[in-house]
């Protein structure tokens, strides 16, 4: 029952991940699951119609279905009303003012998430001290956000909680966060940007709600974006296809970083695979080395180009990018999109080779978009 | 080299920097304390600086809103970082055993001094302490540290605990400093 993790999907590990390697990051998700308690994340049909897993090893009864994210958490929206109130309060409120108002925004703004939140109750002068566009803005620029993971898709019996599990990595600790948007979604991918996550896709139950069903399922285009300390989520515009368990990657584009990586890092990409994945059977042959190979230019240049026409003013922004995973009918795709999160649009892109085999994980690294098959197959794009 | 950047303008750093050190300023506090201090420690406070080019130092300057105990502190940081031969290495770790043994009263005196008299690093290093303290603790116990009465009908205060209610699981116990 302990090594039913054969299949640990898409772990992008956020690049601005602060304090972790990737490597010690992609470690804290499976251990972490175990000796903290926290629900183990199943699904118990997965291997009887084995449809959409071509990666089963024939003796375990459950598969890992769950995406871990890390991202900077920050940010509530400003809200008017309450700048309203702010400004009212700031001509009557400052008899308890101990510290002036400068220095205790200073001191505040340092604090991490939780103690955040906690002193937002000591009184509204705080309150409205640390909710105003000023203070976010601070706090975003003086990178005094410390990294959450995050835990989706959790599958417990069979049925689709739609809880989140976050952890705040500076202070070791998990939170549940219900998220009524996510029930009964599964098969979604999700990627993280600076301030919010994006899950993509996926499928629903026809039949029971809540219940991973792979006999009636509605397979969507659509994308959420949540933010995880609102609990808030809205619609992102939807993809061109519908897609579940497909590939994401996040990428900060910038004109510095379109180079293509190369050998050692498919060997580094390799053994982190191979140790994520666990006691599977299908890489068991890891150290042969066999097919992997880079794709032509092509995809490449398409993807740059877009790249180039999408560079906001400081040069930096986030594209999402979307590979593979199973259509409506469970038929494997080879489409490919990107997302541009500033015209809110999903442009094409080149096709994933012919023979590429089913894209199962993706991961950026330096720029790179790494998309790994199920038939050991490697490609780049950067 | 930390005057050097502050005092762009000065084309003859070095002479001037000499002088400074020779030079001794004599700081009063608002409870009639006196304390000398050479100037190239002194004009580490911007607030200084100012005074002293304005040439309305006139030998005392008094500094009325800082008392006597919390201006004692202040004058050993700006020695230490005046200090010729102290290293980045060595005034960091000054800088943290300065603020660790603080009690949150003193912090917060210091922290008003330091941002009256405009002493930047200072600053920075109280204000990092003040939040470490925070870390971790009850909203009971942030508001008897700072003095602060709640606003927040007992309505209000449960919604808000409710909405973010991972935020109160297993604080730390109020008993500390």
């Amino acid at each position: 029952k302990m090594s039913s993790q054969q299949r640990l999907r898409e772990e992008l590990i956020d690049r601005d991940f602060e304090s972790l390697t990737e490597v010690e990051a992609a470690k804290l998700v499976p251990t972490r699951v175990k000796r903290l308690g926290i629900p183990r994340v199943e699904e118990g049909q997965a291997q009887e119609d084995g449809k959409g897993y071509t990666i089963v090893s024939g003796n375990e009864e459950a598969t890992v279905d769950c995406s871990s994210y890390s991202m900077k958490k920050n940010l509530w929206r400003r809200n008017s009303r309450r700048l309203l109130k702010f400004q009212e309060l700031q001509k009557s409120n400052s008899m308890n003012a101990h510290l002036p108002d400068d220095v205790l925004e200073m001191c505040l703004v340092r604090l991490p998430l939780r103690s955040l939140m906690n002193a937002r109750l000591v009184c509204k002068k705080w309150r409205n001290l640390m909710t105003t566009p000023r203070f976010m803005q601070m706090r975003r620029e003086g990178s005094f956000r410390s990294p959450w993971l995050f835990l989706f898709g959790v599958v417990k019996d069979g049925y689709c909680s739609g809880d989140i599990h976050a952890l705040d990595v500076s202070l070791n600790q998990w939170h549940k966060i219900d998220s009524e948007a996510l029930k009964g979604r599964f098969m979604f991918s999700v990627a993280s940007t600076e301030d919010h996550v994006y899950i993509v896709g996926g499928r629903s139950s026809l039949t029971y709600f809540g219940r991973v069903d792979r006999s009636s399922f509605k397979t969507h285009k659509g994308v959420l974006v949540f933010n995880p300390l609102t609990k808030s989520s809205r619609k992102a515009a939807s993809m061109n296809h519908a897609r579940s368990s497909h590939v994401l990657g996040v990428s900060n584009v910038s004109p510095d970083c379109l180079i293509i990586r190369n050998q050692q890092n498919r060997s580094d990409r390799h053994c982190y695979r191979s140790r994520v994945s666990g006691a599977s059977d299908v890489y068991e042959d890891l150290h042969r080395l066999s097919v992997r190979r880079q794709s032509d230019t092509k995809p490449y240049e398409s993807v740059r180009r877009k790249n180039e026409t999408s560079y906001s003013k400081d040069g930096k922004k986030i594209i999402i990018i979307a590979v593979g995973g199973l259509g409506s009918w469970d038929e494997p795709l080879d489409s490919g999109e990107i997302y541009d999160p500033v015209s809110n649009k999903w442009t094409e892109i080149q096709r994933l080779p012919l023979d590429f085999g089913v894209a199962c994980s993706g991961v950026v690294c330096n720029g790179t978009f790494y998309v790994y098959s199920e038939s050991d197959n490697l490609l780049d794009m950067t | 080299m930390a005057r050097k950047n502050r005092n762009p303008v000065g084309k003859n750093v070095d002479p001037e920097a000499q002088k400074k050190k020779t030079r001794t300023l004599t700081l009063k506090s608002s409870d009639g304390q006196e304390f000398s201090i050479s100037e190239s420690a002194a004009v580490l406070s911007i607030a200084i600086e100012n005074m002293v080019e304005d040439d309305c130092a006139g030998g005392v300057i008094p500094l009325p809103l800082v008392d006597g105990g919390t201006l004692a502190r202040v004058i050993t940081y700006l020695n230490k970082h005046a200090e010729d031969g102290a290293s980045d290495e060595e005034k960091r770790k000054f800088d943290e055993e300065f603020v660790s043994g603080m009690e949150m009263g003193v912090l917060f005196d210091v922290v008003l001094a330091a941002n009256y008299l405009d002493i930047r690093g200072l600053l920075r290093e109280v204000r990092r302490r003040i939040a470490d303290r925070m870390k971790n603790k009850s909203v009971e116990w942030v508001r008897k540290t700072f003095h602060i009465e709640s606003d927040f009908t007992p309505e209000e205060e449960e919604q808000m605990k409710k909405e973010f209610a991972w935020a109160w699981e297993g604080v730390d116990s109020d008993v500390d400093d």
